[in-house]
């Protein structure tokens, strides 16, 4: 057996030094996502006319790959001026891609509030905004925090994609390592180990979250 | 329920069918030995698709200096079928260390830090460092001391290549070198922007700037100087790498090389390439001297 | 190079990435199956363990167990080919996720079926294999499908191990004649021909399988 348990215990501090930069691309890009894809909702549900046009975009998304959209964004974009460093193509990729996801979400969660809801309150006198405010929106929170903290997770999984264009993640960390040292088996192994240790930790982070603020969704 | 649901027969079942499968997946590599080879006439290079080390053409074939050298020299030996596998730069050594292709045939260079892992063969190549900027070279790079003292510029280079490792040997800071896999990610970096120059071995820089695709936007920057040491510029000794359990393979493999060398079969290869009689490998330097700690 | 050329070229890379697409589904509608049927039948150790060997396979990161499986193994004496390693991984993985619908699917299901089923006189396993997992599977065709999708689109990672897919083909080309706009282009275009149609049909199949009859709120 050729792996060096030593050395892979020697470079765990090195593959760490990306983990900053994950979570922070982790944490905007969902944000990004989330933004994002109600944008994409509201348009879909705003005029006859621009429905199809927004379902056609959020298929497309979902239809190619995120690493394809995020080479796309790098080598393209420049052509015509917009040059970004690499971890805003990576933020912008990963948002724009999630955000097609999202949206459906969003939809999903509205449309299950159940109609009586938006009917009983306008007989009750409520403007449209108090409506949406104090009554529609609590139950879609509801109803979509689950879907999206699992998002969020997934959001964090796909965070690596970015070593291709140079993000200084904890994938690229490993990467470097194993490029000077010409030793890949260790360094994956702990890159696979240290993201599975963080896909877990974020997981139960997100659950104690959605606890905490009473947004666990009844059917489970 | 408490009847058994699921009978331990057809779990079992069920894990030797996903047993089998894993099996009986297309294995589509090499690991073949150094004997196999040998007896079969069959071996598999790696490229990285880099012009003119080892890259494929428009028709499908492979061509580039090493890939011919293994042509010219193991030809005779009786290994007539070259099977080529195009695999980023630094992913050939795992590749070959995990016997997915039989010899790195594209333009390696001969480190101690390489030999720990792999065996070369005699270099046959001395190459230096240069380096593509934009057209016009804006930021006047004409050296690595150039790129240190400047603290705004960036810089690019290959992943796991010697050419980065110069460059930080020199002085430039890690935070300043950003590592890519291919050229194609490095010369778009260039050209937006991101970096203000990108550092490859000089064969490698005189090629991509010959793309007319390219024409107009970078250029190589002359005159370039790399890294120094002991008064002299040190320069990439590149040669073919195999597994140290093949040293036969190397050993019969430079054998050939040295008769290459002088009935001129080496020199007209270069030539096809676009080599410099200053850019062959002195005699005197030999893998075993490269790596003098390690040489196995 | 003209635009047909490339497109041409990426499409070489097709081969591979339906190759790893069918392995991948090979590997993930079994284990899906498989897993899911035991988590939701199975008690203490038992449960554990599969919970356990989902858990590890969803909430890795794809393209990191692709690259430790890939440049790892042979250190343990494993010699695995990148087309086993990418189906494999890109299989459970998807796969790991759909059990969970699986699981989802039998919860849903009413306990009297079940009940009815034994009172008929068959066994717990014909109760599962002919009155439950026909309904279940029914509600799960719409997982199913967006399985397929992603596994299409996760073979675009597997260019990251050198398997020759269309992604690969796409830099393969840059490499020889750098083109980044009409190449990239491409090869979203080659992805969108490839996943649009399954993705509207993902689509009608599970509006078709969900009539509710709800009236949608309207913002």
């Amino acid at each position: 057996m050729n792996f060096d348990f030593a050395f892979a215990m020697r470079i765990v501090p090195l593959v760490l030094e990306g983990i900053g930069n994950t979570i922070l691309v982790a944490i905007l890009s969902f944000i990004g996502a989330t933004v994002l894809g109600f944008c994409w909702e509201i348009v879909r549900r705003s005029h006859w006319m621009l429905r199809p046009i927004a379902q056609f975009i959020i298929d497309a998304i979902r239809s190619t790959p995120a690493l394809v959209q995020i080479y796309f964004l790098f080598f393209v974009l420049p052509y015509y001026g917009i040059v970004l460093p690499a971890m805003f193509v990576g933020i912008f990729g990963l948002s724009f891609y999630y955000s097609g996801y999202i949206s459906e979400v969003f939809k999903a969660g509205i449309d299950a509030v159940p109609a009586g809801q938006g009917e009983a309150a306008e007989s009750l006198g409520l403007s449209w905004a108090d409506t949406v405010i104090l009554v529609i929106a609590p139950q879609m929170l509801r109803n979509i925090a689950a879907p999206l903290g699992a998002y969020s997770i997934g959001i964090l999984k796909s965070t690596p994609i970015l070593a291709v264009i140079a993000v200084p993640e904890m994938l690229g960390s490993a990467l470097d390592v194993a490029s000077e040292t010409y030793r890949y088996a260790e360094p994956m192994i702990v890159a696979g180990l240290l993201f599975l240790l963080l896909a877990l930790i974020a997981a139960a982070c997100v659950a104690a979250l959605e606890r905490r603020l009473g947004l666990v969704s009844q059917s489970h | 329920m408490k009847q058994q649901l699921i009978s331990r027969r057809t779990v079992l079942t069920a894990c030797a069918g996903m047993t089998t499968l894993v099996a009986s997946s297309p294995v589509a590599f090499s690991q073949t030995s150094q004997s196999e080879i040998l007896r079969d006439g069959k071996i598999t290079i790696g490229i990285h698709n880099q012009a003119p080390w080892g890259f494929k053409t428009m028709d499908g074939n492979v061509a580039g200096v090493h890939p011919d050298m293994i042509k010219a020299v193991l030809g005779p030996l009786g290994i007539k079928k070259v099977n080529f596998v195009i695999v980023e730069w630094p992913a050939l050594i795992p590749s070959l260390m995990s016997k997915r292709i039989d010899a790195v045939a594209s333009g390696m260079a001969i480190t101690p830090v390489r030999c720990d892992q792999v065996i070369f063969s005699d270099p046959d190549l001395a190459i230096g460092d240069g380096a593509i900027v934009r057209a016009g070279n804006p930021h006047k790079i004409r050296s690595f001391e150039d790129i240190v003292k400047n603290e705004r510029l960036r810089i690019g280079a290959g992943r796991g290549s010697t050419n980065a490792e110069h460059a930080m040997q020199a002085g430039i800071p890690k935070d300043r070198v950003l590592l890519f896999e291919d050229m194609q990610s490095s010369i778009a970096a260039l050209a937006a922007g991101r970096i203000d120059a990108d550092i490859e071995s000089t064969a490698t820089v005189i090629s991509t700037v010959n793309d007319p695709n390219l024409k107009g936007k970078i250029e190589r920057a002359i005159p370039f100087t790399g890294l120094i040491k002991d008064g002299r510029e040190v320069r990439n000794f590149a040669g073919i790498a195999f597994r140290a359990e093949d040293s036969q393979l190397r050993d019969l493999y430079n054998l050939g090389l040295a008769k290459a060398k002088l009935d001129g079969t080496v020199k007209a290869i270069f030539a096809r390439y676009g080599f410099t009689d200053a850019e062959i490998a002195p005699a005197d330097a030999t893998a075993k001297n490269l790596c003098p700690d390690n040489y196995r | 190079m003209s635009f047909l050329e490339i497109m041409l070229g990426i499409f070489e890379g097709f081969g591979i990435t339906a190759e790893v697409t069918f392995f991948g589904l090979l590997y993930a509608i079994p284990f899906a199956l498989l897993a899911g049927v035991l988590q939701h039948f199975a008690r203490g150790l038992g449960r554990w363990t599969v919970t356990a060997v989902i858990e590890f396979w969803r909430s890795s990161s794809v393209i990191v167990l692709l690259y430790a499986f890939y440049y790892s193994l042979p250190a343990f004496g494993v010699y695995l080919s990148a087309i086993t390693v990418g189906s494999m991984v890109l299989g459970l993985n998807g796969g790991a996720y759909a059990s969970q619908s699986v699981r989802a699917a039998l919860q849903a299901l009413d306990r009297g079926q079940c009940e009815a089923g034994l009172a008929l006189g068959l066994s717990r396993f014909s109760v599962l294999r002919l009155v439950e997992l026909p309904q279940a599977i029914r509600a799960m065709i719409p997982t199913f499908i967006n399985e397929a999708i992603q596994l299409i689109k996760g073979t675009a990672l597997v260019s990251l191990i050198t398997l020759t897919d269309m992604t690969f083909r796409a830099k393969e080309i840059a490499q020889l004649s750098y083109n980044p706009v009409e190449i990239y282009t491409g090869l979203l275009l080659s992805y969108l021909i490839l996943c649009y149609p399954v993705t509207i049909l993902g689509r009608y199949l599970s509006t078709s399988y969900s009539n509710t009859g709800v009236r949608i709120n309207e913002l």
